[in-house]
């Protein structure tokens, strides 16, 4: 897919170059390579030398060497005039749970700290194969477990909103360096939440692709049936940019099937007699402001054709009961690999220490602790007693509130709701409570229970300046639908401000910062 | 038997896994070959490494599907992978991928020669772990083996005796052979039974407590482990001593089983559905046509053989023990009357010459199926007695040469009628005692005045001719 | 709830030994997940155990060989090795 097949977006602003309201990145900056305006070379030393200055912590490893060989390629190829691919030359990051070869992949775990892939993940190697820019692996809660990115055993990221408040999690990394112009998108990951919650507190649309779109070849697992990649970006067209690069059908996951159709070639369409069912139970336990956003959403989506009316999914109240035990018992199961024979942490052997004892010391040592908490709640739910009423429970229910979402479905296109009840939280807050800090995923738990895409796209801000999430969960491989309500609410409506930390960045003269970019 | 068969009687059921013969793994594509330097048939899939997904195997499926077509199972449409999780340092992944709720195959059977039915309650597919190699206080791991595909096969406990166990066992090599879905041999691995055991007064309905052996690696140890242990479970039982639940290993120098140390309590497996495989589903149009790819099986070829052609069961059971006898035979007997012949001169002559019965399951005589049938087929026409069709094939199985190198045209071209009469008449004149004894109601004295014609016409003279004539001028 | 029997068991099954300390608070925590996750027991539900996918066909691989790592690199990240095999110590 390239430059030129892209739909021009309705702004004059843009065409006579000045900054258009829209928050797009990735066309911008591949007209300034294309326009010779900066080389890639230098675009990418400008991002390098920004995240290193930047205190937020939103990387957990640079990879400056690999980032610069990748622009000279580029540039060669903008030199002989070649076509670029779409996500050529764009400085981008990477969830550090995302398989990587030749490079560290940590999860943010002691347990993988040395880790280093011989393989690529399959989304990865989509990008690369595009000379996509990669500037670096992405800070996250350990093996993506946690919703405000403080369980990384490289220490927490900080909100770009604010230095005291969480960018939320697990992809909390991957929305701060976005949000903090580290980075032009970022590929996060999601299960319970980790793309949408996160971009929602840090003014990012962030999708979860319909499971099955996105390969998981090479995503170190999590939550086998729930966990998703997806980009989160700056604007709805650059996440449908990088979406269409990476939701292909991949033989290596007998999961994945890809998706249908593009959804950059849907944005732009008429949202008259898009039916939008503003999901009751989903604004439970929401506070006022985020109420009011989010409805607000609503009146400007109708205001351009769209028809919205209450509709109710009961079921949705018991989703976080139903995920953690699911999610927590393939999480047991999935983690049970580690063990320090084939790779990973182990420690220092002892005298006449037999391999179950040195195991038991890896696992002890290498994992924190709101990893060895959801082992040992998995492992409870799967074993010998509690199966029953456990884990078969939760998965009859889960295929209970699966069908109740789709039921309401078939009466609208997509349904409406907050990507979280409060805006971003203050550090450390979350305590060592475990079940509140269930209680963060609440809105988000149930589309991956459904294996239904969602998506979060800013629509306001608090008092405190932090920014709003809203959440249309759709149809199966409804992403096109999604991605365009929320390009055509970035139309009629004025962005969330940009944070005050946002990098400044020179590259070939031009002031990125400035640009947004 | 043993005389503690007329009060007590053994009841056992067998689990047996199988290797599969298919090129590749079970979810991946590194090759199946056995031998390979450590560590060199893996990749990301089968080593487990984070972030690696499983694909199934098109092929174990069709096998799977065979092995129950051949032992009469019903073929489930819907059948579903899990995982079984514990800990161990073959197994990468810390959990083996099964079938536990779901198997594909269930309900079939194998029928014993003594007319027994030995049920199988189900046959699944699931992968192999690696190999721990124990040097000192060190283990050396080799992940070659891991994810090799592998059916259980597992009985209802309707086996009566060792030898019933051995003959199992014999029975499903066989059948699996036959199919190619796998080498099954115990001695390389390829086939691990493992046995459950218990025994019971005669006449009870009530199962024993059972204890498991494993690890036994043929079928002779496999028939003394039984046999001990079905005595020391009776011995116990008569001290009035319970039979613990136990795990046991068979201790070849010693002959006897003993506890396997160290399998602490019964493993809480905490199976589940397998979240990265779709479920394994099946149409009957499928299920149809692998069913077209079924040989005929030794039970269907033993029918015919005996009530078609006629050949005693002894000998039919050593033509279909190994499928290559049993289409040699068929090949050579191919539009042949007299099939017996075929079947005598395999199992005489020929297999003289292949003395190993790894050589016979090879079956690689010198001889081809089509040269011995010309030679049969010669000998059905009359054109060549029997002791010289003898010698010649004596004399193909040095050489490897057709017949026709051995036969002279002379010995090709049917005797003259004037010669032959000349021979009997030359052969009465040449034994007057044989004439006269024959002539005075001994009818056996014919055969030595026949025997007098054969070598002067060195064996050309048609038997039953030569006969008529002889009786002609006797008169 | 558990009693320490199940608790030991149940560290046991996930391969976890944790100090003094950390076993009270986890413990605590399970607890308090356990009660959480206890709330399923409300709701009744339809007695489906087949998974009724939309999947109509399994999606399976043909029996084709495809290349496999180097030894060196399968036993790249082991912390412990020798030239050709992951090492680790017998039980005692």
């Amino acid at each position: 897919m390239y430059m030129m097949d892209l739909p021009l977006y309705g702004t004059k602003n843009a065409s006579a170059g000045l900054p258009s309201h829209k928050k797009d990145r990735i066309l911008p900056l591949q007209r300034l390579l294309l326009q010779k305006e900066c080389s890639c070379r230098e675009l990418a030393k400008a991002y390098l030398s920004a995240a290193e200055k930047s205190p937020l912590n939103a990387y957990v490893l640079l990879t400056a060497e690999k980032a610069l060989e990748t622009a000279d390629r580029v540039d060669q190829r903008i030199a002989k005039g070649e076509t670029l691919a779409s996500l050529e030359g764009i400085p981008m990051a990477l969830k550090d749970n995302l398989s990587t070869e030749g490079i560290p992949t940590t999860c943010c775990s002691k347990m993988l700290k040395e880790y280093i892939p011989v393989y690529d993940a399959t989304a990865w190697k989509l990008l690369k194969e595009q000379n996509a820019l990669l500037l670096g692996k992405a800070n996250m809660d350990e093996f993506a477990m946690g919703s405000t990115c403080e369980t990384s055993c490289f220490g927490s990221t900080l909100n770009p909103y604010g230095k005291d408040r969480v960018p939320g999690g697990s992809s909390g990394g991957s929305a701060a360096a976005v949000a903090s112009g580290l980075a032009a998108y970022s590929l996060g990951t999601d299960t319970g939440g980790s793309i949408r919650q996160p971009a929602s507190f840090c003014g990012l649309v962030g999708i979860k692709p319909t499971y099955g779109a996105v390969s998981r070849y090479g995503l170190i697992a999590h939550a086998s049936s729930f966990d998703q990649i997806g980009p989160m970006a700056a604007s709805a067209m650059d996440a449908a940019i990088v979406l269409d690069s990476i939701a292909k059908p991949d033989p290596m996951d007998p999961t994945c099937t890809g998706a249908p159709s593009s959804a950059v070639k849907a944005l732009g369409t008429s949202l008259k007699g898009i039916r939008i069912g503003i999901l009751r139970e989903g604004f439970q336990g929401s506070r006022q402001e985020i109420r009011d956003a989010v409805l607000k959403t609503a009146k400007v989506l109708e205001r351009m054709g769209a028809h919205t009316e209450e509709c109710s999914v009961p079921l949705l109240t018991e989703g976080l009961q139903i995920y953690y035990v699911l999610a927590c018992a393939e999480a047991s199961s999935n983690l049970g690999r580690y063990d320090g024979i084939r790779y990973g942490y182990t420690p220092a052997p002892k005298e006449e220490e037999g391999w179950r004892e040195r195991i038991l010391r890896a696992r002890s040592e290498g994992f924190g602790r709101e990893v060895k908490r959801r082992i040992l709640l998995g492992t409870f739910v799967l074993s010998a007693g509690y199966y029953d009423a456990f884990y078969r429970k939760a998965q009859a229910l889960r295929r209970s509130l699966t069908q109740q979402l789709k039921s309401a479905l078939e009466s609208f296109d997509c349904l409406l709701l907050p990507t979280t009840s409060t805006a971003a939280f203050p550090l450390g807050m979350l305590g060592s409570d475990a079940v509140e800090n269930f209680e963060a995923d609440f809105c988000t738990v149930a589309a991956n229970c459904a294996g239904l895409p969602a998506l979060s796209f800013p629509c306001g801000i608090t008092l405190e300046g932090l920014p709003i999430g809203a959440q249309l969960i759709g149809k199966a491989f409804g992403e096109p639908l999604l991605l365009n309500l929320a390009w055509q609410y970035e139309e009629a409506s004025s962005p969330v401000p940009m944070p005050p930390v946002f990098a400044e960045k020179t590259a070939g003269g031009v002031s990125l910062g400035k640009l947004g970019l | 038997m043993e005389n503690w068969a007329c009060e007590y009687e053994m009841v056992a059921g067998l689990e047996t896994h199988a290797e599969l013969s298919t090129a590749t793994k079970i979810f991946c594509g590194c090759s199946t070959a056995f031998g390979g330097a450590p560590n060199t048939h893996c990749c990301p899939v089968c080593m487990g490494m984070p972030g690696s997904l499983p694909k199934l195997n098109q092929k174990v499926v069709e096998f799977a599907v065979l092995a129950g077509l051949a032992t009469h199972c019903r073929i489930n449409l819907y059948s579903r992978m899990d995982r079984k999780n514990y800990c161990y340092p073959d197994l990468p992944k810390a959990y083996q991928i099964t079938q536990f709720e779901h198997p594909i195959c269930e309900n079939g059977w194998i029928r014993l020669q003594n007319g027994r039915k030995i049920r199988i309650r189900r046959i699944h597919i699931e992968e192999d772990a690696g190999k721990l190699l124990h040097e000192g206080e060190s283990i050396r791991i080799d992940y070659n083996r891991c994810g090799v595909p592998l059916i259980e096969i597992v009985t209802e406990p309707d086996i009566r005796s060792p030898e019933e166990a051995r003959e199992y066992v014999e029975e499903l090599q066989k059948i699996l052979r036959y199919l190619g879905v796998s080498d099954g041999r115990m001695q390389e691995g390829s086939l691990r039974c493992d046995v459950n055991l218990s025994v019971r007064r005669q006449g009870e309905t009530d199962f024993g407590e059972r204890t498991e052996i494993k690890n036994m690696n043929s079928l002779s140890n496999m028939v003394k482990a039984m046999e001990y242990e079905t005595r020391r479970q009776i011995s116990l039982l008569e001290k009035d001593t319970p039979i613990l639940r136990e795990t046991l290993r068979y201790n070849v120098e010693k002959g006897k089983t003993e506890s396997m140390r160290g399998k602490e309590g019964a493993d809480d497996y905490r199976y589940f559905p397998e979240p990265d495989l779709p479920p394994v589903i099946l149409t009957e149009k499928d299920i149809a046509s692998i069913r077209q790819a079924l040989p005929e099986l030794p039970e269907e070829k033993y029918q015919r053989y005996t009530e078609k052609y006629h050949i005693p069961p002894s000998d039919t059971r050593l033509l279909i023990k190994y499928r290559s006898v049993a289409e040699y035979f068929e090949k050579a007997a191919h539009g042949l009357q007299n099939v017996k012949t075929a079947a005598n001169w395999i199992l005489g002559p020929i297999f003289a010459r292949i003395p190993t019965e790894a050589e016979k399951e090879r079956f690689a005589p010198a001889v081809s199926p089509i040269q011995l049938r010309e030679l049969l087929q010669l000998l059905e026409s009359g054109k060549i007695p029997l002791q010289p069709a003898k010698q010649i094939l004596e004399k193909m199985l040095d050489t490897g040469e057709s017949c026709g190198r051995f036969i002279t045209k002379e010995q090709l071209s049917p005797l003259s009628e004037d010669v032959l009469r000349e021979a009997c008449q030359d052969a009465i004149r040449q034994l007057p005692q044989a004439a006269e004894d024959y002539k005075n109601g001994k009818t056996k004295a014919l055969k030595a005045l026949l025997g007098m014609v054969m070598r002067s016409t060195k064996g050309r003279a048609p038997a039953k001719d030569a006969e008529k004539y002889l009786m002609q001028y006797l008169e | 709830m558990l009693i320490p029997e199940e608790w030991s068991r149940l560290l046991s099954l996930a391969n976890l030994s944790l100090s003094e300390e950390e076993k009270l608070s986890l413990r605590a925590d399970l607890e308090a997940m356990v009660a959480f996750a206890e709330k399923l027991g409300d709701f009744s539900y339809p007695e489906t155990e087949k998974d009724t996918s939309t999947q109509s066909s399994s999606e399976l691989r043909p029996d084709i060989l495809a290349p496999s790592l180097k030894q060196e690199v399968v036993l790249q990240n082991a912390p412990e090795k020798d030239e050709a095999f992951f090492l680790t110590r017998g039980k005692f």
